[in-house]
């Protein structure tokens, strides 16, 4: 009994000084994050209505599902088709709108206490980014973030994507910047002109990059002859992503000293420990969630132990590691 | 997710197989819910796979699985001792608390959640007949397995087995006071036609299973439902298919 004791005591005692030497906290504007990882919008709905509860509740921090001015029923399904090691999704930002969305919030803010949120809005114009931003700022004080989706069609330049033109963007970060006090982020399009846009945004007052968003993509039922989306195109995500994001945060750090948001593709903790090395402070677990709903424990460990084992004392220490030299 | 032992794999008929996984614990499943199974650990297939309970006793988890494309095909290839990953139950099963005489309508794979109601409704004491429908006499299964619940009748396309037709063509003649059903959407539909208040089980590719991607849609009177979260049970009146 008593030799039992003690193998208890000295496993709970090495336990306990592995835990401290392998720190995951990380700070987000003022508010320090349990672990850098933190759900990308859309990926978990609004968190409090799926069968994930205990799961998402350990992550760094949770981006709700992008709010938009009116209620969206969203695309025609099917949304989902699977690619190789990925999938393409066009749900279409189904979303109840925000008048509707600000009434969900106490219970959202509830379900998930201690793990901050961040909010996320898409407009079809400038001024609805500005109008969203505004009706945001009731519930100001229980988020961390907003986060500017700038992947929708601007409605007013002929249904071209906000995040593939600079200018657009701009304009749209500056007008929120008036309104919105808190950090500010922007998510990038894989497409978007990562130079131009990292030194434009950072002048226009975004203090967080989200790199990047899903690639476009399609896949066709050769049995039906036609596409395999209701849309018919969709954004790719999932391990496939993974080379393209990594890609994109790299360029992204060669031009902006602003935190940035890995998010593509990570379904391993050495995938996350190379979107930290190609220069991202905080790393998005996204669909590789749903291969394997034991990912975030998977990385949060993994992560841990690669800290130890390479004598480094957090996260701060990998990011950016690769540009060294480079 | 649940570590599950894997304790038999048996081919049933040409296109089926059983798979029996232990589960270490009762999760007391209600028929009608489908755990999602995960193929491997290579991201590829990426989808893990939703299948409804054929059947459970105490730890066992029972699944009638089609061999249809990559997924189902190497899940058919597991052995004994072999550990599967699954998450579940899932998602809201049938209701049958307080009925007494019941109608089941199965067509093809659909049958598996019904042997589970069935055997549950046996159970409970309530009267039962059961409605199969197969495309041929080749894919027809389980016939006296039903037969061992209540009374069977079996429909196929061409006519190469038992009655030629479909499931709706079953011809009612007495009073139900539950309507359960599971197949194609085609059968759906005509059983949506015949018992507005039956209970169908609907079928969609699930990304996340979890309610939170909004991917498995089926329009319904109050908009988009998700199938794995608020279904994959349906009233026949909730949904339009």
């Amino acid at each position: 009994m008593g030799l039992l004791s003690f193998i208890f005591i000295a496993n709970f005692f090495c336990f306990f000084i592995w835990c401290a030497m392998s720190n995951l906290r990380i700070k987000l504007d003022k508010k320090f994050l349990e672990n850098p990882f933190i759900a990308p919008s859309g990926v978990f709905g609004l968190g409090y209505d799926v069968s994930f509860d205990y799961e998402i509740k350990k992550l760094g921090a949770f981006t709700m599902k992008t709010a938009t001015t009116k209620k969206r029923d969203g695309n025609v399904p099917p949304r989902t088709v699977e690619t190789p090691a990925g999938m393409l999704n066009s749900i279409g930002l189904q979303n109840p709108g925000i008048d509707e969305y600000l009434k969900l919030f106490p219970t959202i803010k509830k379900f998930f206490s201690k793990c901050p949120l961040i909010f996320s809005i898409s407009g079809e114009t400038v001024d609805d980014f500005e109008y969203l931003a505004k009706r945001v700022t009731e519930i100001e004080s229980d988020l961390i973030a907003l986060e500017l989706n700038l992947s929708c069609p601007n409605l007013r330049s002929g249904g071209v994507t906000f995040s593939s033109s600079v200018k657009d963007s701009i304009e749209v970060c500056k007008k929120v910047r008036k309104v919105w006090g808190k950090s500010l982020i922007a998510k990038l399009s894989p497409l978007s002109d990562f130079k131009e846009m990292g030194i434009s945004l950072e002048s226009e007052g975004v203090n967080i990059f989200c790199a990047i968003n899903t690639l476009p993509g399609m896949r066709f039922d050769i049995y039906k002859r036609k596409p395999s989306l209701g849309n018919f195109h969709g954004g790719l995500s999932g391990p496939a992503l993974l080379p393209v994001s990594l890609k994109c945060v790299w360029d992204l750090r060669k031009v902006t000293k602003l935190p940035i948001i890995g998010v593509g593709g990570v379904y391993s903790a050495e995938s996350a420990i190379e979107m930290f090395m190609a220069g991202a402070n905080y790393v998005g677990i996204g669909s590789a969630y749903y291969n394997n709903p034991d990912l975030l424990d998977e990385v949060i460990g993994g992560v841990k132990k690669f800290l130890i084992e390479n004598d480094l004392k957090g996260i701060d220490e990998i990011v950016s590691l690769a540009h060294k030299d480079a | 997710m649940i570590d599950t032992t894997v304790v038999s794999v048996k081919r049933v008929g040409n296109f089926h197989f059983l798979i029996d996984l232990d589960a270490k614990v009762n999760l007391n499943p209600i028929p009608g819910q489908f755990f999602m199974l995960k193929i491997n650990d290579l991201n590829d297939p990426f989808f893990m796979r939703p299948f409804s309970v054929f059947d459970a006793d105490k730890n066992i988890l029972r699944f009638l699985i089609e061999i249809k494309g990559n997924g189902t095909k190497t899940l058919s290839r597991s052995t004994a001792g072999d550990i599967l990953k699954v998450r579940g139950p899932l998602g809201n099963g049938f209701q049958f608390d307080n009925v007494k005489k019941a109608l089941l309508y199965a067509g093809g794979t659909g049958i598996a959640p019904m042997f589970y109601l069935a055997k549950n409704l046996k159970k409970n004491g309530v009267e039962i007949d059961v409605i199969l429908g197969f495309r041929n006499k080749d894919r027809v299964i389980y016939e006296d397995s039903f037969a061992e619940l209540g009374e069977v009748f079996v429909y196929t396309d061409d006519g190469s087995y038992r009655e030629k037709g479909n499931v709706a063509d079953f011809v009612l003649k007495k009073e139900y006071d539950g309507v359960f059903a599971c197949g194609p959407v085609p059968m759906l539909k005509a059983i949506q036609r015949r018992h507005k208040n039956a209970q169908i089980s609907l079928e969609s590719v699930f990304a996340c299973g979890a309610g939170a991607c909004m991917g498995c849609v089926v329009k319904s009177v109050s908009g988009y439902a998700r199938v794995c979260k608020d279904g994959p049970v349906f009233s026949a009146k909730d949904v339009i298919i």
